[in-house]
């Protein structure tokens, strides 16, 4: 067989093994594995499954995960998303549509301290769905306003997949956390301009609530000070190199222990949980990593980066062209597979590719990122919308899916801007170095 | 059989504890290291190596706890429309084949283990054998393959079975 036919029966085994119900985890190490020891050696694959899973896990650079995890669990147990969600409602709430648009700033101030898009979509949705219902909000725009806001999780940073990513290719974290934020601050102008859209055309979908005075906002603003100072200090101390990501995690998720603590929000059994909670989630996505791993190691062995360039110069595809092929293979992907599998099946194989044609490390990590947050509200999929109908039980899952469209097209002009001004995304970075 | 369940799934809880204090134990020394670095001028002695073993039995401690809570990632959106027979047989097998996988790589492992054992290689700061806590590992990930053949025996004797939830966290 030759490398397209095994790779053809590679990723069509996977699939069907993933839609079968075997964790991802799981068919991508079956697959692998399996893959290696019938198309290169038993020698090869036994090797390496004793070596992988040691040196995958006993990595400095990786412990950034389960720290920024953890300082997510602990802002989400000091009820921060509450008090985020106060401080925007009071300033933007009284406007046609502010209900939907205090959800996105809440989502992207929430995002700034967890790096997942699913808990930013899950805790938002507590609090912010039932508001905008109280104040007459149409149910599919506010699911879907919370559905948007929480893709913000996993590209204004940390962010668990940025972190990933960067291990998967060998990419600078910090670099990559410095090059979310422009295109972060974008995508909340973008969701708000959507949002305001969708409050003229249909103004009863989106009613104002009345304004709330300078003294009130002023309390708010005091509330969530010090956790936005922590966010603040973070970031700058990425930028001007006074931490290693992995100390920025372990900075952040000891302040937003400390802060915890001194809302008086952490019982000890809190502070438990949010351990178990924080070790559990690691250990679910390393073991996605190892499998990401084993089955992108099979990949290399059998030639597929370099098929795929020869057949790129063959077609002489410019250098556009295939970003827009991998643009279009990541929005069908998106409709039926959830985020983390999907940079860790495509990244090993589009990595040396766009690399290769002279696309940085960088920019391509946030374009990845960004298409497949945009997987995330996608139906049929879209497992943001599955989240927050978890959430909230008596939501019509078919009337999200009508009021999510403003912002998959705010979602798309976005990745237009970012491939037409790739400055955008690299301008922080560069003037870190 | 309820009691042996009941008895493992204890013994995967206080493995999960025993993975959370160590991950609070990777926050307080990162966070040391920077203070001293800043402040003290005089970096951690070994703290880079007790992150890094750290992390490793992190994830391993944690697995047997995860897979037990049906913690593993999956792709639900065929998986959620099988009739109940169907479910309990895919579930079945899925369980069954992480208990193999598990079995095989932790095999793998300490044999990886060993040969470190036998070169007597250790960490460059704090000299601990590299080959125990691959060995270490390798128990570990067999009780994470006896988690998976737990989670297939109830899938038969279970009339419906668990559903295959995300973490929640991605």
């Amino acid at each position: 067989m030759g490398v397209w036919e095994i790779a053809a029966l590679s990723f069509g085994g996977i699939f069907i093994l993933m839609m079968g119900g075997l964790p991802i985890a799981l068919a991508m190490l079956l697959v692998g594995l399996g893959g290696i020891w019938l198309n290169i050696s038993e020698r090869t694959a036994m090797g390496m499954i004793g070596q992988l899973p040691i040196n995958a896990t006993m990595s400095y650079e990786l412990s950034v995960l389960p720290m920024f995890i953890l300082m997510g669990v602990f802002v989400t147990r000091a009820r921060m998303s509450e008090d985020l969600y106060r401080l925007c409602h009071g300033f933007v709430g009284h406007m046609r549509g502010g209900l939907a648009a205090a959800t996105i700033l809440a989502c992207g101030g929430f995002s700034a301290l967890s790096g997942s898009s699913l808990a930013t979509a899950a805790t938002m949705a507590k609090v912010a769905v039932p508001e905008m219902r109280r104040y007459g909000y149409s149910d599919g725009f506010a699911a879907s306003s919370v559905a948007a806001g929480g893709t913000l999780g996993i590209l204004i940073p940390p962010s668990v997949i940025l972190v990933l990513y960067g291990i998967a290719t060998g990419t600078d974290i910090g670099a990559l956390f410095l090059a979310g934020i422009l295109p972060g601050l974008l995508a909340i102008a973008l969701y708000l301009a959507a949002v305001r859209v969708v409050a003229q055309i249909n103004p009863a979908s989106a009613p104002a609530a009345p304004r709330v005075d300078w003294a009130t906002r002023l309390h708010y603003i005091r509330s969530v000070g010090p956790i936005l100072l922590l966010f603040l200090g973070i970031i700058l101390g990425l930028y001007q190199g006074v931490f290693t990501p992995t100390e920025a995690g372990g900075v952040g998720a000891t302040g937003a222990l400390a802060f915890a603590l001194w809302r008086r929000t952490l019982s000890w059994q809190g502070f438990v949980g949010s351990l178990l909670e924080t070790v559990q989630t690691t250990a679910s996505l390393f073991l996605v990593l190892i499998g990401a791993l084993v089955f992108s190691n099979f990949m290399n062995l059998i030639g597929l980066p370099g098929a795929i360039s020869d057949l790129i110069t063959t077609l002489d595809l410019g250098p556009m062209a295939v970003i827009f092929v991998i643009l279009g293979i990541y929005l069908v992907l998106g409709m039926f597979m959830e985020s983390l599998s999907m940079i860790l099946l495509t990244i090993p194989i589009f990595f040396p590719i766009v690399t290769h044609l002279g696309f940085d490390a960088i920019w391509f990590g946030i374009f990845a990122v960004m298409v497949t947050e945009l997987s995330l509200i996608t139906p049929p999929v879209g497992l943001n919308l599955f989240v927050i109908k978890s959430v909230i039980e008596d939501l019509s899952i078919s009337a999200v899916y009508r009021s999510i469209i403003p912002f998959v097209i705010a979602d798309l002009i976005r990745i237009v801007i970012i491939i037409a001004f790739p400055w955008l995304v690299m301008v922080l970075p560069l003037m870190a170095r | 059989m309820n009691q042996v369940i009941a008895l493992f799934d204890r013994l995967c809880l206080v493995l999960g504890w025993l993975s959370g204090f160590i991950a609070a134990f990777v926050m307080a020394v990162t966070f040391t290291g920077v203070v001293m670095r800043y402040l003290l001028r005089s970096p951690l002695m070994g703290g880079f190596e007790m992150i890094e073993i750290g992390m490793g039995l992190i994830v391993f401690t944690a697995l047997p706890l995860m897979v037990r809570k049906g913690g593993n990632i999956c792709v639900t959106v065929l998986s959620d429309r099988f009739s109940p027979l169907w479910s309990r047989i895919t579930t079945f097998i899925s369980q069954s084949v992480g208990a193999v996988l598990m079995a095989f790589i932790s095999w793998r492992v300490w044999l990886q283990g060993e040969r470190l054992l036998t070169y007597n290689e250790v960490t460059m700061e704090l000299r601990v054998p590299k080959g125990l806590i691959a060995q270490s590992m390798a128990v570990l990930l067999m009780v994470t393959a006896l988690a998976f053949v737990f989670c297939a025996l109830e899938a038969l004797r279970r009339s419906q079975t668990r559903a295959s939830a995300g973490t929640g966290s991605i």
